[in-house]
């Protein structure tokens, strides 16, 4: 074990795996010389050189083409996409070649690519440099899409997605990278994709959030326990597929949940969630399901706006307590009745 | 026509001939049993008028060089070696097609004889070919990549990408434009800043060479260039084979935006019958032989269509499998 | 095939409402045409209800513990071929039709019942799906809880608090017993009579020697006769003289009977039951007592039917068996008048010679209907009954 920052668990993953396997590229603007617009590959091209790490044009399409075109004959690319903003630019490539080749070929080939992209708000970088569009991407069959929390989960997640032989979204979140955290030196450690994690437990609500928002949870959770009500705080790390089992299990011991995301409020993650639960948890639930998103509008510059449109802790926990009359527990009880 | 200038021998001028009438044949079965409401979905885009384009540059090929293909894609697929029986049932969605019935026409491919594909959107076969040959690159084999497109695509922004990449990083891809002179029904010369095509190679510094598409020996010898040039390590080449497609863009498409003296002149230009015409009068090939030639073409034709109508249909149960690959 | 529907049988004119004891058949089983459907519990007894036509029971509308008006769709039977629109029609109509039903509170020893004001009000009750599975689980009522959720939403907090009330119920001091439908009915009947029937009572002491003769002499032969049955015996005769006694009010109209059914309260553990001697005054003594033995078997067993409760014109009522001497007992609607017997009870009285003698005597209080009867036809027809009595021992 040894604490490192959510960057350095994200280079160190890719190293391992291109030392364990020759066939792992990297292909990305700025990500040989210059180590990456977010640092995330430094010392890669200095290890394994320009037939391995290669640096592009700006030609979105171009890029994501090439790594699948890599992936169709013999390689397990990684294609970072500076910003999920661009994916706009590239989106037919994932969308339409990335997402359906293996289905539309009946199985003639397998597709193991990775694409690695950074998004998220909080950074004043504004409408076209901050979104989370997860769910985009999460709503396409073929596709995997894993957004890791923490530096642990991301050093193990990355691997998983790399040794994964189907294309995954590798969705990592600006704010996170300098956050630091125990991360396992074990070249042989993996995190499965398609599990969820229980970042904390209790028993009066459940919450469920998936990257940066995981950590605005667990600080609403902790202001939650000093009034007496202890919050489930589940990372999905996957969204697909997503655990779904780990959800339902923690609404049917809780009761309620909330779900928390930094994307658009509407057909989002929670979204899903939220009808899941109605589906399969009907009669577990105590009190309707809550949704807190980013409000309805592109990312605003000013900090203060920002600051209004993203979930916050304080958003987080002020939506918690008007849902319902909550009866506070005696301070060594820790039990709402 | 009837002194020979060309340098192929007899044998690999009827192989060429062979494959021009197995497409030909191939395609107006097609269309045939489309009319006759046998295939489903979109009307298939059939290559007919194109044959010398496909069979002259795949046939410059090796087989384990890569070929990406577009909408119209029966022929490149034929001509890279496919079965006229698995690419059938693929059109009729049978389990025992090339993609189980998942891909049909627009999709076709045989993966193992280096066809990576149909593709249903214009112009996304060329991003795709780069990274066959970042591979080809990464891995020091001579392969090459020949990817096929049609004029339109040249307007595409992913066209565009491809060429600069291609040329900057020197992939062993030949770029084939396959100008038919018509998008849909949109004439080329009407939305393209230059009707000369391969003109636009002078953009991305590389070789660019406009050749007549009906004349499969010429296709063939500018193709072999081109391949030769890639694989020696010297880039990409962008091919522009002028050539008509004689049918609609697909079945409902009834080509007004053409007039038919234009068509009649084009099909006095068949390939096919151009190419067998030359054959006979410089005595390669006897009409007996091409007569023999082109029955055993109709069995198989035959032979195929029947193969795919007894095939089982896929299995609804498993409509989900190949969406991900398991373990 | 057309769809069959099953009703709650009215099962007497006064039937309003049934319990479904127990479904003898499932969803989906097919039942033969006469078949045993299911067990219903009315104000008389408990008794079988046959399906109408063979098929499959396409739905049933009740749960075992509900209570259904008289006449209410209870159940759908069908070939099974039937669109499931036409059987959802089919209850639809019928819950337009039909009057609301009160949602019987379960019948549970010790369960605790609040005053439901939501009863009869209409409103849905707002509980969250955890909250209504609990309830439902544990047998608690909805309508019987206040929540405290936003908006007065009952929460799964409330449901167990009031089921950690129910479960304390044990150890308070007072224990509730709910109705069960006979005693509701019997509550209902006795309340109506008491308020509609002005009535007053008359009490006279029966000289009992020549009854208790006959009965000992009897009883020498092998044949039991009961006090009841005495009195039965002695009433039937009475009333043939008393029309009005054996008479029902109408309107301004009196109808007087033709027959002469006299009937006898049982009473048991779950409830009092009054099978009906038919045409007592055409039996014979032994006669009769053939019959209420007859009949207070089938009370044993619990198979007394409707129609053996129907029909009565006349109650009488002994208290006797518990050392009760005398007692005022209430008519039973529609009939005018009531007897109600104490034990036997030896009295001194003036003898032969103004010597001191042991008499039995019983005491017999005629409640009667004063519209139809005044204190002189009571106190007539309660000297009338010693000379039947008297005559048993001729």
């Amino acid at each position: 074990m040894a604490e490192k920052t959510f960057r350095e668990a994200i280079i160190e993953a890719m190293a391992e795996e291109m030392r364990r396997d020759e066939r792992v590229v990297l292909i990305g603007e700025d990500v040989g010389r210059f180590g990456g617009a977010m640092g995330a590959s430094k010392g890669l091209f200095q290890e394994f050189g320009p037939s391995r790490v290669i640096d592009t044009p700006i030609s979105e399409a171009a890029i994501i083409g090439s790594a699948l075109g890599m992936a169709l004959t013999g390689q397990r690319p990684i294609a970072e996409l500076m910003f999920i903003d661009f994916a706009g630019v590239c989106m037919d490539q994932i969308l339409n070649q990335v997402a359906k080749v293996r289905y539309m070929l009946g199985g003639q080939v397998k597709v193991p690519l990775v694409i690695r992209t950074q998004g998220g708000a909080g950074k004043g970088y504004a409408a076209q440099h901050s979104q989370s569009l997860e769910a985009w991407f999460t709503h396409v069959p073929g596709l995997k899409v894993v957004m890791p929390a923490t530096p642990r989960d991301a050093k193990g997640l990355l691997k998983s997605a790399i040794r994964d032989d189907n294309p995954v979204m590798f969705i990592e979140h600006k704010l996170l990278y300098n956050n630091k955290g125990e991360v396992p030196e074990d070249p042989e450690f993996l995190i499965p994709l398609g599990k969820a994690e229980v970042k904390r437990e209790g028993s009066d609500l459940t919450i469920v959030s998936h990257s940066r928002q995981v950590l605005n949870c667990l600080e609403a959770a902790e202001e939650l326990s000093n009034q007496g009500i202890e919050a489930e705080v589940i990372d999905l790390r996957t969204l697909r597929p997503m655990d779904f089992d780990a959800v339902r299990a923690s609404v049917e011991k809780t009761g309620r949940l909330v779900t928390v995301e930094e994307g658009y409020p509407q057909c989002g993650i929670g979204a899903e969630v939220v009808a899941r639960i109605a589906e399969q948890c009907f009669e577990s639930l105590d009190m309707p399901p809550i949704r807190i998103a980013s409000k309805d509008t592109p990312i605003p510059f000013a900090r203060v706006l920002e600051q209004e449109t993203l979930p916050s802790p304080r958003r987080i926990v002020e939506t918690v307590l008007a849902a319902r009359r909550w009866v506070r527990r005696p301070q060594d009880q820790r039990l709402a009745v | 026509m009837s002194t020979s200038n060309s340098n192929l021998s007899p044998q690999t001028r009827i192989a060429l001939y062979r494959q021009m009438v197995r497409i030909r044949k191939f395609e107006e079965k097609t269309h045939e049993l489309y009319k006759a409401g046998r295939l489903t979905g979109m009307s298939p885009h059939l290559c007919i008028g194109e044959e010398a384009s496909a069979v002259g540059v795949i046939s410059a090929l090796n087989p384990d060089d890569y070929i990406l293909s577009t909408h119209r894609g029966h022929g490149h697929c034929l001509a890279k070696g496919a079965e006229m029986g698995k690419m059938y049932a693929e059109l009729y969605g049978k389990e025992t097609g090339y993609c189980r019935g998942r891909g049909g026409s627009m999709h076709i491919a045989d993966v193992a004889q280096g066809n990576l594909g149909a593709n249903g959107i214009v112009g996304a076969g060329l991003p795709i070919a780069l990274g066959a040959g970042f591979s080809i690159q990464k891995r020091g084999t001579k392969q090459v990549v020949a990817c096929f497109f049609g004029d339109a695509a040249t307007n595409q922004g992913a066209f565009h990408e491809a060429m600069n990449m291609s040329k900057a990083f020197h992939l062993p891809v030949v770029w084939v434009c396959e100008n038919n002179l018509y998008g849909l029904s949109t004439p080329i010369e009407k939305v393209a800043a230059t009707r000369t095509l391969s003109d636009r190679a002078k953009g991305y510094a590389m070789p660019g060479i406009t050749v007549d598409g009906m004349d499969v020996e010429a296709v063939r010898a500018v193709a072999e260039g081109a391949v030769s040039l890639a694989r020696g390590g010297g880039g990409p080449t962008l091919l522009e084979v002028r050539t008509y497609r004689y049918f609609g863009h697909g079945a409902s498409d009834h080509r007004p935006y053409r007039t038919r003296e234009e068509e009649q002149g084009w099909w006095k230009r068949c390939p096919v019958a151009n190419y067998r015409a030359r054959l006979l009068a410089e005595g390669v090939a006897t009409e007996a032989e091409l007569a023999a030639l082109e029955q055993e073409i109709d069995a198989e034709v035959e032979a195929g269509v029947a193969f795919a109508q007894s095939s089982p249909d896929p299995n609804p149960q498993e409509s989900t499998l190949y969406v991900y690959t398991e373990g | 095939m057309a769809l069959t529907r099953v009703i709650m049988p009215k099962t007497g004119a006064e039937m309003e409402e049934g319990r479904i004891v127990s479904w003898k058949k499932n969803e989906g089983e097919r039942i033969e045409k006469g078949g045993i459907l299911l067990e219903i519990e009315t104000d008389k007894a408990t008794m079988e209800v046959e399906a109408p036509a063979s098929g499959f029971v396409l739905k049933r509308l009740y749960r075992e513990g509900e209570v259904v008006p008289a006449t209410q769709l209870i159940a759908v039977l069908g070939d099974g071929n039937e669109p499931p629109e036409d059987v959802q029609r089919l209850i639809r109509a019928e819950g337009e039709a039909a009057p609301g039903l009160k949602p019987a509170p379960p019948v549970s020893p010790a369960q605790p019942i609040q005053p439901t004001a939501a009863e009869g009000s209409g409103a849905p009750i707002k509980a969250s799906p955890l909250a209504r599975r609990l309830a439902r689980e544990k047998g608690i009522d909805l309508a019987s809880i206040q929540g405290t959720g936003p908006g007065g939403r009952i929460e799964k907090d409330d449901v167990l608090r009031a089921a950690a009330v129910k479960a304390a119920a044990p150890s308070s001091p007072e224990i509730v017993v709910p109705f069960s439908t006979m005693r509701r009915a019997i509550a209902r009947r006795v309340s109506h009579s008491q308020q509609e029937t002005p009535d007053f009572s008359v009490t006279m002491a029966l000289d009992m020697t020549a009854a208790l003769q006959r009965k000992k002499e009897l009883q020498a032969a092998g044949k039991h006769v009961s006090i009841n049955d005495l009195i039965i015996f002695a009433v039937s005769r009475t009333l043939t003289s008393h029309p009005d006694l054996n008479a029902q009010l109408e309107g301004d109209s009196l109808r007087r009977h033709r027959e002469i059914n006299i009937g006898l309260a049982v009473g048991t553990d779950d409830g009092l039951y009054v099978p009906i001697v038919r045409r007592a005054d055409r039996l014979s003594l032994e006669e009769i007592a053939a019959e209420t033995q007859r009949l207070t078997a089938k009370v044993e067993q619990k198979q007394l039917t409707a129609e053996d409760m129907a029909g009565g014109t006349f109650t009488v009522s002994n208290l006797g068996m518990f050392g009760v001497e005398s007692f005022t007992a209430i008519i039973v609607p529609p009939q005018t008048g009531i007897l109600s017997v104490g034990c036997v009870v030896d009295r001194p009285v003036r003898g032969a010679g103004d010597r001191l003698a042991w008499q039995p005597t019983m005491a017999a209080t005629l409640t009667v209907d004063h519209r139809v009867v005044d204190g002189l036809g009571a106190a007539k027809f309660l000297r009338d009954l010693k000379a039947p009595l008297a005559a048993l021992c001729d």
